[in-house]
């Protein structure tokens, strides 16, 4: 008997994946450690228990105190944790965890009552359970403890149960009592309470509030600490980009397959245009890549590093073409959000220029017709017509019907 | 019957976008000319550029004038316009993130609300209302939570 005193022991639960502290898996790993291990118990035993969680960056944190319990508290535990949870691990709650540790050792005997499982908030009847410091709840000096002495407003007061000194300043109305709390030769806390009314006052604590009437706690806050959006400042002499190429990709119906036929680009002064060599099926794939190829070959130039070549539509048309072409033609780096291609980013290993493939539509969520007119564009550099239904790319003669527009 | 039914399908069909008017307009152009597909392909084709090109350039300029930011920076709309919020209109310390453990406690108070079908049988006029800026109007209008929130046990209302 008297070796299984001294026994302790871990027992460890992997996480199948990594998760952050949330409730909802306390209480499955809490069954399955009852399942492992408590119902093995014998009746009249009971159980220290400390669990601890190991998170990703190798750093434990225990949840709670170390808990003496009997087999029937299940329940209680679980609360319990949930509220340590739910309030103390604000700083820990972004950094997932990989495992659960529950340490623990078998004691003979049963507990009488699970005085340790106390949830937050809650005080113990006449006190204030803050870091594992009783505070006094009092809305008069004679409150806190024995007076000791008094100087003006000022008030020395004993707290016996606690083995601490309260330095307490009373403002003029005495409506509110500042208090520093004092143990080992320390000021351990400053708060102050704000009586309300005869029998109600507001405790402020650190981040938290409480709320008391008639010594009863009937309301406890606490201040979440959160990040706010921080304001961005604009770079000194910041210069307007106008590194911008657009781009252009004409497609045909071969075999009711979308086919590319013709590239163009237009850097604001010069435009160049790449028309396939013809579309016969046998080297059709050749002549898309020879097309997009010279075009590449153009624009991957000094003259051109980190250009910006927008494509209307580029992330649901466009793209699927290019991008086919362009890993062939050096390395390739899509950003993907959503199963979008929001951006390419095209770079040769023969030079060091980088060209950044975007669409315009994300910017500019309209038709290219209504642009146009949106922004006041001159009628002669408008969108043309073409008859998008004549698949005849060495047609020549008069003009196509109406029926191909 | 069929066959009218059929010839008015196709007619919508081909429209297309561009009205009739239009198509003459652009005829007229090749009378006694011939219609190159490659030469009138290539045109159009580089004409889709020019105006792309002369519509984001006024839009870079927009931007840029008015709030000194570049449109290339930013891939869409909605990040440009929250940097641009970000950086000329944001206060400090007063919009915050939420994530995580609260984000996900705060979220669990949201529901969707009911969302039913009707077959209208108008008495008189119906009308027709797009609610399609709902979001912004309440952002501009109506008061927003913001800061660190605020865990609370017990009665809030006795606040």
């Amino acid at each position: 008997m008297k070796n299984k005193k001294l026994f302790w022991s871990n027992k460890e639960y992997k996480l199948d994946s990594s998760n952050l502290i949330a409730n909802l898996f306390i209480d499955s790993y809490i069954n399955t450690f009852w399942n492992d291990i408590i119902n093995k118990l014998e009746e009249k035993q009971h159980i220290l228990l400390l669990i601890r969680v190991k998170y990703t960056d190798g750093n434990y944190s225990t949840i709670g105190d170390l808990q003496k319990i009997n087999k029937n508290s299940k329940n209680d535990l679980v609360k319990y944790l949930k509220n340590i949870i739910n309030i103390s691990f604000d700083s820990y709650k972004d950094i997932p965890i990989s495992s659960i540790i529950f340490s623990y050792g078998i004691r003979e005997g049963l507990i009488k009552q699970d005085s340790n499982i106390d949830p937050i908030g809650k005080t113990t009847s006449k006190y204030h359970t803050y870091y594992n410091n009783k505070l006094p709840i009092a809305s008069s000096p004679e409150g806190y403890g024995k007076i000791l002495t008094k100087l003006g407003n000022i008030y020395f007061i004993s707290c016996s149960h606690s083995n601490a000194t309260i330095i307490l300043e009373q403002n003029k109305d005495k409506s509110i009592n500042t208090i520093k709390y004092i143990k080992d030769e320390k000021v351990l806390f400053t708060w102050t309470d704000e009586i309300v009314s005869g029998n109600r006052f507001i405790r402020k604590i650190g981040k938290s509030i409480l709320y008391y009437e008639n010594g009863e706690l009937y309301l406890y806050t606490i201040v979440k600490k959160t990040k706010a959006i921080n304001k961005k400042k604009l770079p000194k002499n910041v210069k307007q980009n106008r590194k911008i190429v657009t781009m252009d990709l004409e497609t045909i119906l071969v075999n009711n397959i979308h086919t590319p036929y013709l590239l163009s680009w237009f850097d604001g002064k010069i435009s160049k245009s790449y028309f396939i060599k013809n579309l016969l099926e046998r080297d059709l794939e050749n002549n898309i890549f020879n097309l997009i190829k010279n075009a590449i070959k153009d624009l991957n130039i000094k003259k051109y590093n980190n250009y910006n070549i927008y494509l209307h539509n580029f992330s649901r048309f466009d793209a699927y073409f290019l991008i086919k072409h362009l890993c062939k033609l050096g390395f390739v780096e899509p950003i993907i959000h959503k199963g979008r291609i929001i951006q390419i980013e095209f770079g040769n290993n023969d030079n060091m220029n980088t060209l950044y493939f975007k669409d315009s539509y994300f910017l500019l969520p309209n038709s290219l017709r209504k642009l146009c007119k949106s922004f006041d564009i001159k009628d002669s550099l408008q969108k043309g017509i073409f008859p998008y239904k004549l698949y005849d790319i060495n047609y020549k003669g008069i003009c196509p019907d109406f029926n191909f527009f | 019957m069929i066959l009218i039914i059929r010839a008015f399908v196709q007619i919508l069909i081909f429209f297309d976008g561009i009205s009739f008017d239009e198509y003459n307009i652009y005829k007229n152009q090749y009378t006694n000319k011939i219609w190159n597909f490659k030469k009138e392909a290539i045109k159009y084709c580089e004409l889709d550029c020019i105006s792309l090109h002369q519509i984001l350039s006024k839009f870079n300029t927009l931007i840029f004038n008015q709030f000194k930011l570049n449109i290339n920076n930013y891939p869409t709309l909605p990040s440009l316009s929250f940097n641009l919020f970000r950086t000329h209109y944001i206060k400090e310390n007063n919009v915050h993130m939420l994530h995580g453990e609260i984000a996900n406690n705060i979220r669990k108070g949201y529901t969707g609300g009911a969302v039913d079908m009707y077959t209208p049988t108008p008495i008189g006029k119906i009308y027709g209302y797009d609610v399609n800026g709902l979001y912004a109007y309440v952002m501009a209008n109506f008061k927003y939570p913001i800061g660190n929130p605020t865990y609370f046990e017990g009665d809030i209302t006795k606040i």
